[in-house]
């Protein structure tokens, strides 16, 4: 009994061990976050500083007053090249740019999985499989080839990026898609075909009712990726049709000449703040998404 | 009126042949089990016939009609499947009513009719609740409801009370055979329960390797099983087998226990067999051995053995005896074995009418020269 109680109120040599372990590990992680949020508090409290106080004060400093001015010309007065109209014009290209882009994928991913692992027919792995290829292919490899099929089809533009999207997301989609069918029990899709109902009917019908867990994966999966993206967008269009991308590369305070930080950390903020609402409003559904196993009804 | 006549019919994917060329013509209102273990190509068949898998070879007909490549929705059937297969996010009423939606049945004509079904099966109170708030009883009903709304001329069951528990497994055959009875409608059963098959069927097919090794009413594949598969695949416990040398003297049949020599008995009838002196193996079901006393003596038609007691597993209405004959197991139904116990060396008798002979090469079935003449003559 006494050797029981003195074990239990001086830790052991073992236990002082792994405390400190245990220790050394919270330490490390605390740093790793800090290392990770510092960039976007910076931003962040950047934008919300006056252009003087930063000038003196240097960049790396609290805000003595806080502002809101950096926000509205950033949005409003800032230029994109010669440009004067802020980052508006270019924030709704990538809005038009991605809704359209993310729907149809999504849409597309869909029928896709749902053929490959329902409608099985000669050869339907390796059609996945060659579909699967394309998320490993590096996005530089299509550059020449895409600017010359949009140069064919004269759609240098927002259009024609959403074009691109479609076809370089149908890959993620379809495997986001084909992976979460395949969990759907072969014999429901049997009994609904001898009901009477077709490919579409049973897609309606059974499918597209259970889809909401991965819909909401491949949605947020695509509206970052394609809102993020930055290659195509610099490559493929010119001047006004830049998404925001694109158009933060250049972006200066108004009138151009002087660089106005606060504008400039605002601008990075105004272009992150589409996603980073997506992962805040949709995040818990994402992992959920991604996790849900069962389908059993 | 479907009759369901399949002709040659035959599946292989690539060089694996699962069905072999295959014959079967089922009678209209007949209940016909397919039955076998698994991998036999009893789920493959009921695929078929239902347009779910494709065949390779030979033709289908369901009625007057060869449905051999027509679309499932196109054949008249309905099917019941061993998951339930229910639609996960559709309620009850929604489940029933989908295959009448599909065929464009008018809405009221769809309430009457879930409403029917629902009152048959008894599932009123559960048409809007999930499938998932369901019990196995219960999605078992549904998944009957949904078959038996569209009112199909053929039902065909893939192994349909295969999840669910003893006891609601003889509660739903029996409900299926009642509703069987009242339908009046062309089913195919499939099963790898060879109790299920006897209890339900008007005929069973028993199969193996993807062939028919017997088609017939369940008491003939019983009594008169074709071959060495049949008979210890149908019957709970197992038939029993030993080898055995029949020789021929003087006119009279004498029969040794191969593995016992010491022990051998005289047949009255004889074997039409063109050959003297070969082995065969020798089946007797459990319940036509019978324990031989002081108070119940052997008859004269009877062959005697003596073994040794094992185990006695008592079953409540009878108690399951476990013998053996030299190293042979021997499973015997007795009606009271409190008397015995491990270790006792008993006589057991057996008619011997209730022998079965099976040739140990080709496992085929030996008969009797009576039996023979018999069933010629008939």
């Amino acid at each position: 009994m006494t050797i029981a109680t003195t074990e239990q109120t001086l830790p052991s040599s073992q236990e002082l061990g792994a405390m400190f372990w245990r220790f050394v590990l919270y330490a490390g992680l605390v740093l790793l976050g800090f290392f990770f949020i510092v960039p976007l508090a910076i931003v962040l409290l950047t934008s919300l500083r006056g252009q003087e106080e930063i000038l003196k004060n240097g960049v790396l400093a609290l805000p003595s007053e806080v502002s809101l001015r950096a926000w509205w010309v950033a949005f409003n007065e800032s230029c994109v090249g010669t440009d004067c109209r802020g980052m508006a014009p270019y924030f709704w290209n990538s809005v038009k740019l991605v809704i359209p882009a993310t729907v149809i994928s999504t849409a597309l991913g869909a029928i896709t999985g749902y053929a490959l692992t329902k409608y099985k027919f000669r050869g339907s792995e390796f059609f996945f499989a060659a579909t699967i290829f394309g998320i490993f292919l590096p996005a530089q490899l299509f550059l020449l080839p895409t600017a010359q099929l949009l140069g064919l089809l004269s759609a240098t533009n927002i259009w024609g990026l959403v074009l691109i999207h479609n076809l370089y997301g149908l890959a993620f989609t379809t495997l986001f898609f084909r992976n979460f069918y395949v969990q759907i029990p072969d014999e429901i899709i049997s009994a609904a075909r001898i009901d009477g109902a077709g490919f579409f009917a049973v897609f309606w019908r059974i499918i597209v009712p259970l889809s909401p867990p991965i819909i909401v994966v491949t949605v947020i999966w695509q509206f970052t990726h394609i809102w993020n993206e930055f290659l195509y967008g610099a490559t493929f269009t010119t001047g006004t049709d830049l998404p925001i991308t694109a158009a933060l590369y250049a972006v200066t305070g108004p009138k151009g000449g002087i660089r106005d930080y606060g504008v400039e950390a605002a601008a990075v903020v105004i272009a992150a703040l589409p996603t980073l609402a997506v992962y805040i409003v949709a995040g818990k559904y994402f992992v959920r998404g991604l996790t849900s196993g069962s389908l059993k009804g | 009126m479907a009759t369901i006549n399949i002709k040659a019919l035959k599946k292989s994917y690539g060089s694996l042949v699962v069905l072999k060329e295959m014959d079967i013509d089922v009678n209209d209102g007949e209940l016909l089990v397919l039955v076998g273990p698994s991998g036999c190509g009893k789920s493959t068949l009921l695929s078929m016939i239902a347009g779910l898998d494709k065949t390779t070879s030979g033709h289908i007909f369901i009625g007057d009609n060869e449905v051999t490549r027509k679309h499932p929705r196109d054949r008249d059937i309905a099917m019941v499947f061993q998951s339930y297969a229910l639609y996960p996010t559709m309620t009850v009423r929604q489940n029933i009513s989908f295959g009448l939606e599909m065929r464009k049945v008018a809405k009221e004509a769809r309430e009457q009719a879930i409403g029917d079904v629902a009152e048959l099966l008894q599932i009123g109170e559960l048409l809007d609740r999930k499938p998932s708030q369901l019990s196995g009883g219960q999605r078992q009903r549904v998944a009957m409801g949904r078959a038996l709304v569209r009112r199909p001329e053929v039902f065909l069951l893939d192994e349909p009370l295969s999840n669910l528990d003893a006891k609601l497994r003889v509660e739903m055959r029996t409900e299926i055979k009642k509703l069987h009875a009242r339908l009046g409608k062309t089913m195919i059963y499939v099963t790898h329960d060879q109790i299920e098959a006897m209890t339900l069927a008007s005929r069973i097919a028993v199969m193996r390797d993807g062939e028919i090794q017997q088609l017939d009413v369940p008491r003939v594949v019983y009594d008169d099983p074709s071959n060495l598969f049949v008979a210890q695949f149908i019957g709970s416990p197992s038939m029993n087998f030993i080898p055995v040398r029949i020789e021929r003297h003087d006119g009279a049949t004498q029969m040794t226990l191969v593995p016992a020599p010491e022990q051998s008995v005289s047949l009255s009838a004889k074997l039409d067999y063109p050959q003297d002196g070969r082995d065969l193996i020798c089946g007797v079901r459990p319940e036509d051995l019978r324990l031989v006393s002081d108070g119940y003596p052997a008859a004269h038609n009877e062959a005697v053995f003596s073994a040794v007691v094992d185990v006695i597993e008592p079953t409540g209405a009878e108690d399951l005896v476990a013998l053996s004959i030299a190293d042979v197991g021997i499973n015997c139904k007795m009606r009271d074995a409190s008397n015995l116990s491990p270790g006792d060396n008993i006589q057991i008798a057996v008619s011997e009418e209730k022998f079965r002979f099976f040739d140990p090469g080709s496992e085929m079935r030996i008969r009797f020269r009576e039996n023979l003449i018999e069933s010629s003559a008939a």
